[in-house]
């Protein structure tokens, strides 16, 4: 095992602060079994699953709904014991594509269905009986690309990957989740890289972890002592480092292509619940149908790192802790997730958060207020200030034509030109967007972030992504 | 028709009232419509006013040196330059917006003290005219506080050259007066051109004869340093600038050439003219330099070695002013020229 001496981290990106609302250092609770779970179709990487009941059968927590094992795809597990209700199809929250959506009216019984696992020790399992167990536990939907199994989880399959990474360093605002597994489950975490470790053929491990958590880097430094495939990468904990390209460069120091995932060139990223949800898997047999979000926001009254059945609706959860209105939803940390219209949009697989932002109420007086209450890119708005940040919807400014200020350049983490890329896509210059590497892009969104002009950068961007899509 | 006519002028007047609002306020409480739905604290108000803050060392040592008048060279400045802004906002049905808070003010400190006040207002009527003709803000080419200043220097050089004073100074100074004594007052350059170059320390706190709001070396660091450690400014443009120009200055002075490299010494190029000033507040314009790193490196460099050659080879002032505005038409090629490397192997005449 090793330890890099050196503080690893990218060009560009931002420091986020802690703003008012953040579920920080609060240990993980149990929220109560949700009355109703509504289990789309489609969760994570992977196609389309097939519904396997029907309405009015009676399922067990755990037990698999839905499946579509000759496509790429995950199978999708009932998350609580009860009888199928609805069978529907709706607009999936991420993109809005159409998908199916399986309500199922708990029982409150919580009768699991365990998954069939191999008798003896996991070790000497090998990777393709690991990876169908984790294929059958829905695991492998996890990050961008999936997880390569023997079970068509990803575009890549297992022995063509060398590293696997482990992603723990969360650093968008209000992501607490997998800062809390990795004190509260160290032990499930480590059995965990072992495992997922173990299904990808014994690769070798790299492990990013922000360096402004020494005692946990010292833990691992000595249970992890005596392996040799496995390693430690401090990090500065700046905003996107978790993504998989950042993440990539960063560790590995190898570019990852634009437009394309992980996998495709031999590297698998995990977070922190994913080892976790693979130890639940293989030692206990329990399929990913509980996970652990963070709820926060300004709009909410009491912040928690909760461990939720999936499936649960978000309104459920965030009346639960408090929710003031107006708010805006968000699935999601507020720079990358979507925000909702329903409140019935359930917690999915790759759900980290859910935040709720007040709606900006007061108008300030332009220079009259230091502003220390607000974060900012720049050092125009002092960065001192003892309070936590408040955080609102609101653009802080009046929307202005773009004044060249450079702050998006300077701020992109894959060095792009956000700006050019945003304007190209606006005038549907679209094949002049693409040979600027349009499709480099990662969605951070802190291009929009830190415009003082406060222009929609990273929209327009995804905009011209998705229309260059349909052109092909 | 009557009817009409009032109509479009309650839609005049709302649109004046709206983008007057906007401009007092941080963005009328307006929500983020797209993700990301967290926003930056920044609005571009708060960006315009750290220029303004960081001349205001400068202004006030203009009323210090050369009297009250000072202040009425930038109202002057302001209004005349707010006319044409809110014109030009009517007849566009555009809001206006906050360009005008910078350049009025730079464009007043670069005046000469004693600079009659009809050309105070022809000056900052044409640096805005050069603004809004072109598309309004973002959207200009050339920095408009030099245009103006350029244009007054074009067309009247012979009163631009003659309104230069000795400043006050020891005492109460220029607070006790309306303007100061017209001299044959000589500017540093030009002194020192003459063997005459005034002492530093004299330069430094600006105890010379020279435009209203850049003779102290001292402010204007003061100002600059706040730019540069709040991150308004790129220090990539005025450092690079100000080290050139400085060792260029140096190197050429000892090499004993022909015209008027160096005269006086690197420190006394440096510190007089407006070199400083303009380094700090109008090179670093973002609307007029580049918007790439390296863009920026050249541009520093570009700028400072056009103000070598102008002061060395033609002795002729303002050559600090003229420098960055051929400096700014460089600015579309430099940044084409430094795109992010693995891109610009790719673009193809876009």
């Amino acid at each position: 095992m090793a330890v890099t001496g050196t503080l690893k981290t990218f060009k560009g990106g931002h420091y986020f602060p802690r703003f008012e609302g953040t579920p920080r250092g609060r240990r993980i609770e149990t929220a109560p079994l949700p009355q109703r779970v509504i289990c789309l179709t489609r969760q994570g990487f992977g196609h389309e699953a097939r519904p396997l009941v029907e309405v009015g059968q009676t399922v067990k927590s755990g037990e698999i709904i839905a499946r579509s094992d000759g496509l790429i795809s995950t199978p999708v597990h009932a998350t609580v014991s009860g009888r199928v209700e609805t069978i529907e199809s709706c607009p999936h929250p991420r993109g809005g594509a159409l998908t199916q959506r399986i309500i199922i009216a708990a029982d409150g019984r919580d009768n699991w269905q365990l998954l069939k696992r191999p008798k003896g020790n996991f070790e000497k399992w090998g990777p393709e009986k690991l990876g169908y167990l984790l294929y059958e536990a829905g695991v492998t939907a996890g990050g961008k690309g999936g997880f390569p199994s023997t079970e068509h989880s990803s575009l890549a399959s297992p022995d063509q990957i060398g590293y696997l990474l482990i992603n723990a360093v969360e650093t968008e605002p209000y992501l607490e989740g997998d800062a809390q597994l990795l004190s509260q489950e160290f032990e499930k975490l480590l059995t965990g890289i072992k495992i997922l470790r173990g299904a990808l053929g014994n690769v070798e491990v790299h492990m990013g972890l922000g360096y402004n958590r020494p005692r946990a880097v010292e833990e691992l430094q000595i249970r992890m002592e005596y392996y040799d495939w496995f390693h430690i990468h401090p990090l500065l904990p700046k905003y996107p480092q978790g993504e998989d390209e950042v993440l990539i460069k960063s560790l590995l120091d190898r570019q990852l292509p634009a437009g394309h995932t992980a996998p495709e060139i031999g590297v698998v990223a995990a977070d922190v619940q994913q080892c976790v949800a693979a130890y639940e898997a293989v030692l206990e047999g329990r399929p990913f149908i509980e996970r652990v979000i963070s709820i926060g926001g300004s709009a909410i009254e009491r912040p928690a790192n909760l461990r939720v059945r999936l499936g649960t609706p978000a309104g459920e959860l965030l009346s639960a802790r408090g929710l003031r209105s107006p708010a805006r939803i968000i699935l999601g940390g507020p720079l990358r997730g979507v925000s909702l219209s329903d409140v019935d949009t359930p917690v999915l697989r790759d759900t980290r958060a859910l935040v709720a932002l007040a709606e900006p109420r007061r108008r300030l007086f332009a220079g009259m207020t230091p502003g220390f209450g607000y974060d900012s890119y720049t050092k125009i708005l002092p960065p001192l200030g003892l309070r936590a940040k408040r955080a609102t919807t609101g653009l802080n400014g009046p929307e202005r034509p773009c004044i060249h200020c450079g702050y998006c350049l300077d701020v992109c983490p894959q060095n792009l030109l956000p700006i050019t890329l945003a304007e190209r896509a606006e005038q549907g210059l679209l094949r002049q967007a693409e040979k600027l590497d349009i499709f480099a892009c990662i969605d951070c969104g802190l291009c929009s972030y830190v415009c003082p002009s406060k222009l929609p950068l990273a929209s327009q961007i995804a905009k011209g992504k998705a229309a260059l899509r349909e052109g092909r | 028709m009557k009817a009409e006519r009032g109509f479009e002028l309650g839609k005049s007047l709302e649109l004046l009232r709206t983008s007057g609002e906007e401009l007092l306020y941080d963005g009328s409480g307006r929500a983020a419509r797209s993700a990301p739905y967290l926003r930056d604290g920044l609005s571009l108000q708060r960006y315009m006013s750290m220029p303004v803050l960081a001349a205001l060392p400068a202004a006030l040592g203009g009323i210090y040196l050369f009297g009250w008048r000072t202040l009425v060279v930038i109202a002057v400045s302001y209004l005349f330059g707010g006319l044409v802004q809110v014109g030009f906002s009517l007849v566009r049905r555009r809001p206006f917006s906050e360009g005008l808070l910078v350049t009025g003010l730079l464009y007043a400190l670069l005046l000469p003290p004693l600079v009659p006040l009809w050309l105070v207002a022809l000056g900052i009527i044409i640096a805005m005219l050069s603004r809004e003709l072109f598309g309004g803000l973002g959207q200009n080419i050339f920095n408009p506080a030099l245009v103006g200043k350029a244009f007054l220097l074009l067309i009247v050089p012979t009163i631009m050259a003659a309104h230069w004073a000795a400043p006050y100074w020891g005492g109460w100074g220029g607070l006790l007066h309306y303007m100061p004594q017209k001299l044959p007052a000589l500017t540093p350059l030009l002194a020192a051109a003459a063997n005459q170059a005034p002492p530093l320390w004299q330069l430094f706190v600006g105890n010379v004869p020279g435009a209203l709001g850049t003779t102290s070396g001292l402010l204007m660091l003061l100002g600059g340093g706040l730019l540069l450690v709040t991150r308004t400014i790129d220090w990539r443009i005025s450092l690079v600038m100000i080290v050139t120009v400085g060792l260029l200055e140096g190197l050429l002075g000892m090499m004993g050439l022909p015209g008027q490299f160096g005269v006086g010494g690197w420190a006394t190029q440096l510190l007089a003219g407006s070199l400083l000033f303009a380094a700090f507040f109008n090179a670093t314009d973002p609307v007029t330099s580049p918007f790439t790193r390296r863009g920026r490196w050249l541009y520093g460099i570009l700028t400072a070695v056009l103000v070598v050659l102008l002061r060395g080879l033609t002795g002729a002032p303002e050559g600090v002013t003229f420098s960055i505005l051929i400096a700014n038409a460089f600015v579309p090629l430099l940044d084409r020229w430094t795109l992010p490397q693995s891109f610009a192997a790719r673009e193809e005449g876009a």
